[in-house]
């Protein structure tokens, strides 16, 4: 009896120690277990990416605990929280298009209220089917010299907009002056690029790609002219004589890169001319087929010019000497009537009357006049008052020519 | 009569002057407004300055690839870019308003942004996230330089996800990316991105340290004439070593020194300021005292948007001062529990969490913890600190059993952080505690403190002229009680407090 207590004793002990363990355990062990339980997911692996979404099928559940159900899935974009639905008989989530056709790691987490029930990720790749080639060409003009080139970059997506797998092969191909190269590339991480070196002579190089049936839209680049070579330049005129009156012009040789490319129409040239007293003048002009013109009036003093032509920072001419003689020899006579002084007729080295406008300066003691020529003449009124009468040293100046005469006012 | 005559005379003309008065006032207002509108210099439509919104921790790993040279100007401008693209589509997420996508994604790209932005909206589904660290490589940039090819690797960063406006889950991921970028408008915006892997989460925290064992006495320190302003115009290092000779002379052990968030210069810490904090530790390991720094004070926004910038101040913060000698530990932030109101209890804890997180892995030799207001607090992220810190300001009688009540909760150390009693009593609290009282407060706590070997810091050395507003409030009752808590008043005086703990 006593030994039948004692038993009785320990297995209350032992019930008592056993219901502590349990009770200690109890709060996290089981709902973790009866909801694994009843809920069985199959696990969706890795896949090619679907416009259609995916479905992830419950394989066991209780449908009362179904609306208590979330499944969390984050894609390359974003996160979303998606709700199971049941059909006759099945429950399943649907992973929606906007996160099932965009390739990348795909996480998922199974949650049932705010338990963990299981998480989990997989990968989605890119479908077989072909979407678009997209090129992307630049420098788009480059110049025609060992120096430069250009640079092709290919990403061809699926027909989902995503970037095929790696080893895919494209061709990538340019074309110049109907020679065509292709060059087989294999896709790494998404992309293919290829170099294009530029070719020596100027024209248009056009390139495209293609992978498998596909093909991109063609992108050119222009190939122009390298930095021009040194001219040379010359004049032509129609008379050598210094009459302020003509048109001269220069102009320059057929100014080429050093593969002989002609410079593109519209390259700036500048000519810088100057006189035997340094003073400088300018003038610009465009080139058209590699030579510029640029039209000078003849100056009015026989002087000699010296000039030359640059291409700002590529180019330069030789200096070339251009002389200008003087149109007349002495000067005639000067007329002296009534009250006015008359210097004429100046001729020109025909014998012809200058042109309208020659400068003639005038200077009569400290009193002086410049005057222009009217057919041949110039004339100029004496006031009586402020040049009484007497003898005055009349100095005329023109076209580069000084004369003194002397002068008596009665 | 003629007295009413006069009375009518003044009374019309002062009527005729109000009159006038309210109507040359409504017309003034009527030309104010009138002249009232956009600034005058927006028509020059001058650049708008960039502001710090978004500013993870990126790491190029690589710039060497097959294509051009990347240049630095070049580099901060496809990082620039490439990282408003995520802030874009995190905001995007989060406000259902795709802003700014437009910019940042090309057309083919923003479709696919659009798309799950609009399902979501659908749903009432709100993500609030961040990245948090960023590692480029950069696989090409071709030669025209309008293609980048990046792949980002270790992206690090939290969600937290919502569904109709009940946090749902907080998620933390690692993903690889890779990135294409094209050079359109003036922008780097994405063509291609892919989540290549997703990686393991590292299990969070480092080692919990072996906290220095050695009883803390201590007290909270502001310099006298500049509370809450220790690092401010008037910092003077005279100030500062006087004050840690009384500290030395009170036979204390410890400070708790406070860094302001915003005024430290929020994400961009200004150098002068922690020019000043290292004089401060400078001198406290001359005086032979620990420092404990309280980081963020008056911070309060919490939000995720804003982590990036608090982990960017925290990294500066840290990197400078980790090695001084004096620092004994970091406070993260002083009294979080009171911003559980207005800011949601969830809200700040995850900030606490992963700013604590961040901190460890700055500096993973100094102990952390963070100072709640209460005994009631102080368990909240107990497994994360590595000791507990919390405040008292009720009756003394109750500490014995609030300190022991959570001792038999943490095998951590326990420090209370802030206690003591003001001596204000005045026109606005009549019969507050006197000094006397004070006394026999700090006696009564140094038994309790002796007999159950608390680690303390006491409130405060010093009775303080001026309250900012931002400390106590508008309110001259609390400014009062918070000016009266020191040691020593105003005028230099030691209370009968002063030699109770000198003599302890």
């Amino acid at each position: 009896m006593i030994q039948g207590l004692k038993h009785i004793k320990l297995i209350v002990f032992i019930v008592l120690g056993f219901l502590l363990v349990a009770c200690n355990d109890t709060p996290k062990t089981v709902s973790n277990t009866v909801a694994t339980g009843s809920f069985k997911l199959e696990i969706p692996r890795d896949q090619q990416v679907s416009s259609n979404g995916i479905n992830v099928l419950f394989k066991g559940y209780k449908l009362s605990q179904l609306e208590s159900i979330k499944f969390i899935v984050s894609g390359t974009f974003g996160t979303s929280i998606l709700k199971p639905t049941e059909e006759s008989g099945v429950a399943r989530v649907v992973i929606p298009s906007e996160i099932s056709q965009i390739a990348g790691q795909i996480e998922w987490i199974l949650m049932e209220h705010e338990h963990l029930l299981e998480k989990g990720n997989f990968r989605l790749m890119p479908i077989s089917s072909l979407g678009t080639v997209e090129n992307y060409l630049g420098p788009r003009s480059i110049t025609a010299s060992k120096r430069d080139n250009t640079m092709l970059v290919t990403v061809p997506t699926d027909s989902l907009d995503n970037m095929l797998p790696d080893e895919t092969a494209i061709s990538m191909n340019h074309q110049f002056k109907g020679q065509t190269i292709k060059t087989p590339v294999k896709l790494k991480a998404g992309f293919g690029w290829k170099r294009i070196a530029a070719p020596l002579v100027t024209g248009r190089l056009s390139t495209g790609s293609t992978v498998g049936v596909i093909s991109s839209k063609e992108l050119v680049a222009d190939v122009f002219p390298d930095i021009a070579q040194n001219f040379s330049i010359n004049y032509e005129r129609t008379h050598p004589f210094a009459d302020g009156n003509e048109l001269m012009s220069l102009k320059t040789s057929q100014i080429k890169d050093a593969q002989g490319n002609i410079m593109t129409d519209g390259t700036l040239v500048n000519f810088f001319i100057v006189d035997e007293n340094n003073n400088h003048w300018q003038t610009t002009s465009s080139t058209i087929n590699g030579y510029a013109f640029a039209k000078m009036l003849h100056p009015e003093l026989p002087s000699t010019l010296s000039v030359n032509a640059a291409i700002k920072g590529m180019a330069e001419s030789p200096k070339i000497t251009i002389d200008f003689k003087s149109i007349i020899t002495e000067i005639p006579e000067v007329i002296f009537e009534n009250t006015t002084l008359k210097v004429g007729p100046l001729t020109s080295y025909l014998g012809q009357l200058v042109q309208d406008g020659v400068e003639v300066e005038l200077q009569l003691n400290e009193k002086s006049w410049i005057l222009l020529t009217t057919d041949g003449y110039v004339s100029q009124e004496l006031d009586p008052l402020k040049f009484p009468k007497g003898t005055y040293n009349l100095t005329v100046k023109t076209l580069g020519l000084i004369s003194t005469y002397p002068i008596a006012i009665d | 009569m003629k007295k009413n005559k006069t009375l009518y005379r003044i009374l019309i003309i002062l009527g005729f002057i109000f009159i006038n008065a309210a109507v040359v006032y409504g017309l003034s207002q009527v030309y104010a407004y009138l002249n009232t509108g956009a600034d005058p210099s927006s028509m020059l439509h001058l650049d708008l300055k960039r502001t710090t919104y978004y500013i993870p921790d990126v790491t190029w790993v690589s710039i060497e690839n097959p294509g051009r040279p990347l240049d630095e100007a070049n580099k901060q401008k496809i990082e620039q870019d490439y990282l408003d693209a995520w802030y874009v589509k995190n905001q995007a997420f989060e406000t259902g308003n795709d802003q700014g996508i437009y910019d940042h994604y090309t057309e083919k790209a923003r479709a696919k942004v659009r798309e799950l932005i609009n399902l979501n909206q659908a749903e009432q589904i709100k993500i609030k996230s961040t990245t948090l660290s960023h590692n480029i490589t950069l696989d090409f940039y071709s030669d025209d330089g309008t293609v980048a090819i990046l792949t980002d690797r270790n992206v690090t960063g939290v969600e937290k996800i919502y569904e109709k406006d009940e946090f749902i889950l907080q998620r933390d991921f690692n993903n690889d990316y890779h990135i294409i970028l094209l050079l359109e408008d003036g922008f780097w915006r994405i063509r291609h991105f892919e989540k290549l892997t997703a990686n393991d989460i590292e299990s969070s925290i480092a080692e919990i340290l072996t906290v220095n064992t050695t009883v803390i006495e201590g007290i909270n320190y502001y310099p006298k004439d500049t509370p809450w302003d220790t690092f401010g115009e008037n910092f003077n290092e005279t100030i500062i070593e006087e004050d840690f000779e009384i500290i030395n002379d009170l036979k204390l052990n410890t400070i708790r020194v406070f860094v302001g968030y915003e005024d430290f210069g929020k994400a961009s810490v200004a150098k002068a300021k922690l020019e000043k904090l290292q004089i401060l530790l400078e001198k406290a390991k001359k005086a032979n005292l620990k420092v404990m720094l309280t980081l963020f004070d008056f911070y309060g926004n919490y939000d995720i948007q804003d982590w990036t910038l608090t982990n960017k101040h925290l990294s500066t913060v840290v990197n400078t001062v980790k090695d001084y000698k004096a620092l004994a530990s970091w406070d993260i932030k002083n009294e979080p529990n009171l911003d559980f109101e207005n800011r949601g209890e969830q809200r700040v804890v995850s900030w606490l969490s992963q700013t604590l997180k961040k901190l460890k892995q700055l500096d993973p030799n100094h102990p952390v913890t963070i100072g709640w207001s209460s005994p009631e607090a102080a368990l909240i992220l107990e497994d994360e600190v590595d000791y507990v810190s919390y405040h008292f300001y009720k009756d003394l009688d109750g500490l014995s059993e609030a300190h022991n009540k959570i001792k038999k909760s943490t095998s951590k150390p326990i420090i209370l952080q802030e206690m003591g009693l003001s001596t204000y009593h005045g026109l606005w609290n009549p019969l507050g505690s006197n000094e006397d009282d004070q006394a026999a407060y700090y006696t009564q706590f140094l038994e309790i403190q002796k007999r159950d070997s608390i680690n303390y810091l006491s409130w405060t050395l010093f009775d303080f002229g001026e309250i900012p507003n931002s400390v106590a409030g508008f309110y001259p009752w609390r400014k009062h009680k918070q000016a009266y808590f020191g040691l020593i008043d105003f005028v230099g005086a030691k209370s009968k407090s002063y030699s109770i703990i000198k003599n302890r």
